[in-house]
C-alpha cells in the first residue's frame, strides 16, 4: 500500500511491506514499537527515535528527537484535487477563530462593506486581546458569535464575501 | 513556626509553594476556582477550598473570600505567590487586621514600592542611580515636549501603575510626542485605573538585570545577585539566568548593583524576598527601575547558583525568624538558565494555545528542574496566564548549561496544544545568545531571522512509521467514536494484510 503523506509541508510518497518501507523511492528497514500509548520507539536501521504521536484535526501531531513538533497528514488523489478547488473558488470567505476564547467585541455588523485588513472584532483568551482583521475587502455577509460568547478554535466567527 | 499556610495562587507556583511547604512539616491549603478544580495544587494540598467561578476577579482576586478560606481551615498564614493580590498593600493590610501572617513585606513597603514613582524617589534619596527623566507624571503637552527635549530623543514614555509593557511608547521626536502621550495614557487608564504617564530617557540596546534580596523583620538584609532577563517578548520575560554575562565579564558589578539595590531596600525598612529592577547599558551602567515586592517567577535561577530555597526562607522570616545567612557568607557557584514554557503558538504569532495535554513529559536527568502546574490529560484552561512550567538548568558555566538546556528541551515533549519549546531549541544554538550578547530587543530580532528547521530524511521516516503504526492500531479497534479518516481505511486496507 502507497500512502501520500504531507509530513511538516513536505509531501513524500510511502510504501510499507512488514518491517520494510519506501521513502521517496528509497528502501529501508525499521522496527517500530509502540512503548506506551501515542509513544513510539522507532529504529530505521540502528538509528534510534522516540517519537510521540497525537490525532489533530483530520492529521497528526508528531515529536520526534530535536523535540520540534510537526506535522503529519495523509492526502490522495482525490484530496488534492479538492483542495485545489477549494483554493481555486471564489465566494465567501470563513473566518475562523485561531485559538479558543471569548469574544470581547464585534467592531463591524452585517452589510457593512469592509476593507481588507480591518478589524472586524476582538477575541481574548489568557488576558491577551487579538483583533480578527479581515483578510480580503468584501461585504460582511453573517457573523456566527455574539459577544460575551466563548469560542473554539476553529469555530466559525464571521463570512466575508 | 506555621502549622497552616494557604496559598492564595494556583499553577506552577502554587504547587512550588506546597512543595516547600511539605518539606518544613506544615499543612498546606490550596485555593482554586472551579475550571482548577482538577488542576495540580488542589491535587497535591493537604486541603482544598473553592472560592469561586472562573473570572479571577470573582475568585483568585477577592480578599474577602480568601480570607474567609483561611479562616475557616485555620490558617496561619497566607503565602500569595506572584501576580494576583502578591503586591497589593489592601490585602496584606487585611491579613495583618485578621491576625493571619502575609507571607511578604509589609503593607507599607508594598505601597510604597508599589507606585514606580513613589519607588524612584525613594532610590533618588537612597543614593541609588536612576534613569533621567521625570518623577511625577505629566499631562500637560507642552510641559511633556520641554521635558523631553532636555532629556533628549529618543524618549520612553510609561504609566506610573502599571507594568508588562501596557501604557509604554518609544518617542523619536517631538512630532510624535502628543499622540504617543494621549494613546499611552488612555491604555494606562484602560489597564490600571490611571491614566498618568511619565517620561524617562530611552537607554539603547539596555539589558534587564535584576537584583534579589532577602531580608528578615529584625534589620538584617542580604543580596543574593543578579538575574539577567533580557529575553523578552512584548516585555514578558521569556529566559532568565544568573549570573548575567555582563557580570561573567566585569565581576565587579555584581557589588555595585548589589549595594544599590540594598540602599532601596533599607530606606523602606523592607523585610522578606524582594526584587530590584534595574537597567543596563552595554557598557555595565545600571539604572533603577522598580521593585517587585514579592517572589519573583524566575527565582529558581537565584536558589541554584546560590544554593538558597527562597521559599523557605520567606516563611522562616514571616515566622519571625532571623536570617542567619551572611552577605559574605553568599557564593555563587556555575550558571543556571531558566526557560518559561507557555501554551503559545509560536506559528501563529504567539497568541495563546490553552486546550488539552494530550501528552506531556518532563524532562529529568542531571542538572534539570521542573517547576510545573500542569500533567498529561489535564485541559489548561484559558482564563489565566499560559504559563505551563518553567524549565531550569544549571551547569558549572554558562555554555555547558546551554548544551544542557537543549538536550533537556529535546526530551521535553508536549502534544494537544502549542508550546514554545521550539523557540528554546533554536534558540540555544543561536551566536549571540552563546556569546552573552543580550538586550531587551534580542527576542524579536532572533524570531525575525529564524528560518523553518527541517526535519531530517530518518526523523520524518521514523515520524511517518509511528503514524502508520498508530494508524495501524485504531484500525485494529474500530469502535472508536472518531470518524474513520481517509488515514484510517487506507491503513486497515494497507497494514491489515
Amino acid at each position: 500500500m502507497k500512502f501520500h503523506v504531507v509530513y511538516d509541508g513536505q509531501s513524500h510518497a510511502l510504501e510499507l511491506r512488514d518491517a520494510e518501507y519506501i521513502f521517496d523511492d528509497i528502501p529501508g528497514a525499521a522496527s517500530v514499537e509502540q512503548v506506551k500509548p501515542g509513544v513510539f520507539s522507532v529504529l530505521i536501521g540502528a538509528k534510534s527515535f522516540r517519537v510521540n504521536v497525537a490525532a489533530q484535526g483530520e492529521g497528526f501531531e508528531v515529536v520526534s528527537n530535536d523535540g520540534l513538533p510537526r506535522t503529519l497528514s495523509i492526502i490522495d488523489t482525490r484530496d488534492r484535487l479538492a483542495a485545489s478547488d477549494a483554493a481555486a473558488s471564489k465566494g465567501p470567505t470563513v473566518i475562523r477563530a485561531q485559538m479558543p476564547g471569548k469574544i470581547i467585541k464585534i467592531l463591524v455588523e452585517v452589510g457593512a462593506n469592509v476593507e481588507a485588513g480591518q478589524g472586524l472584532m476582538v477575541v481574548e483568551a489568557m488576558k491577551m486581546q487579538n483583533e480578527v482583521k479581515a483578510p480580503k475587502s468584501g461585504l460582511v455577509k453573517k457573523i456566527a458569535v455574539a459577544e460575551d460568547a466563548t469560542v473554539a478554535a476553529g469555530e466559525t466567527l464571521i463570512v466575508v464575501e | 513556626m506555621f502549622r497552616k499556610v494557604l496559598i492564595a495562587n494556583r499553577g506552577e507556583i502554587a504547587v512550588r509553594v506546597i512543595r516547600a511547604l511539605r518539606e518544613m512539616n506544615i499543612a498546606s491549603v490550596a485555593i482554586y476556582s472551579d475550571v482548577d478544580r482538577r488542576s495540580l495544587h488542589v491535587q497535591m494540598a493537604d486541603e482544598a477550598i473553592c472560592v469561586g467561578p472562573a473570572p479571577s476577579s470573582e475568585s483568585y482576586l477577592v480578599k474577602e473570600k480568601i480570607l474567609a478560606a483561611a479562616k475557616h481551615v485555620g490558617a496561619e498564614a497566607i503565602h500569595p505567590g506572584y501576580g494576583f493580590l502578591s503586591e497589593n498593600a489592601a490585602f496584606a493590610k487585611a491579613c495583618g487586621k485578621a491576625k493571619i501572617k502575609f507571607i511578604g513585606p509589609d503593607w507599607q513597603a508594598i505601597e510604597k514600592m508599589g507606585s514606580k514613582t513613589a519607588a524612584r524617589r525613594v532610590a533618588i534619596a537612597a543614593g541609588a542611580p536612576v534613569v533621567p527623566g521625570t518623577e511625577k507624571g505629566v499631562s500637560d503637552p507642552k510641559a511633556a515636549r520641554k521635558i523631553a527635549s532636555e532629556l533628549g530623543y529618543p524618549v520612553l514614555l510609561k504609566a506610573a501603575a502599571g507594568g508588562g509593557g501596557k501604557g509604554m511608547r518609544r518617542v523619536d521626536q517631538e512630532s510624535e510626542l502628543a499622540s504617543a502621550m494621549s494613546s499611552a495614557s488612555s491604555e494606562a487608564e484602560r489597564a490600571f485605573g490611571s491614566g498618568e504617564v511619565y517620561i524617562e530617557k530611552l537607554i539603547e540596546r539596555p539589558r534587564h538585570i535584576e537584583v534579589q534580596v532577602l531580608g528578615d523583620e529584625h534589620g538584617h538584609i542580604i543580596h543574593l545577585g543578579e538575574r539577567e532577563c533580557s529575553i523578552q517578548r512584548r516585555h514578558q520575560k521569556v529566559v532568565e539566568e544568573s549570573p548575567s554575562p555582563l557580570m561573567l565579564a566585569k565581576p565587579e558589578l555584581r557589588e555595585q548593583i548589589g549595594e544599590a539595590a540594598l540602599r532601596i531596600a533599607r530606606a523602606v525598612n523592607y523585610a522578606n524576598a524582594g526584587t530590584m529592577e534595574f537597567l543596563a547599558d552595554q557598557s555595565g551602567n545600571f539604572y533603577f527601575l522598580e521593585m517587585n515586592t514579592r517572589l519573583q517567577v524566575e527565582h529558581p535561577v537565584t536558589e541554584w547558583v546560590t544554593g538558597i530555597d527562597l521559599v523557605r526562607w520567606q516563611i522562616r522570616i514571616a515566622a519571625g525568624e532571623k536570617l542567619t545567612l551572611k552577605q559574605e557568607d553568599i557564593r555563587w557557584t556555575g550558571s543556571a538558565i531558566e526557560c518559561r514554557v507557555y501554551a503559545e503558538d509560536p506559528a501563529n504569532n504567539f497568541f495563546p494555545s490553552p486546550g488539552r495535554l494530550a501528552q506531556y513529559e518532563e524532562p529529568s536527568g542531571p542538572g534539570v528542574r521542573v517547576d510545573g502546574g500542569v500533567y498529561p490529560g489535564w485541559t489548561v484552561p484559558l482564563d489565566y496566564d499560559p504559563l505551563l512550567a518553567k524549565l531550569t538548568v544549571w551547569s558549572d558555566t554558562r555554555l555547558t548549561a546551554i548544551e544542557r538546556m537543549r538536550r533537556a528541551v529535546a526530551e521535553y515533549r508536549v502534544l494537544g496544544i502549542k508550546t514554545n519549546l521550539g523557540l528554546f531549541a533554536e534558540l540555544m544554538a543561536d551566536a549571540d545568545w552563546r556569546a552573552g550578547d543580550l538586550d531587551t530587543g534580542f527576542l524579536d530580532r532572533f524570531m525575525h531571522k529564524l528560518k523553518p528547521q527541517k526535519s531530517s530524511a530518518e526523523a520524518t521516516v521514523a515520524g511517518v512509521l509511528a503514524v502508520s503504526q498508530l494508524a495501524a492500531k485504531s484500525a485494529a479497534a474500530p469502535q472508536g467514536h472518531e470518524p474513520a479518516s481517509l488515514w484510517r481505511v487506507n491503513g486497515r486496507r494497507g497494514l491489515l494484510r
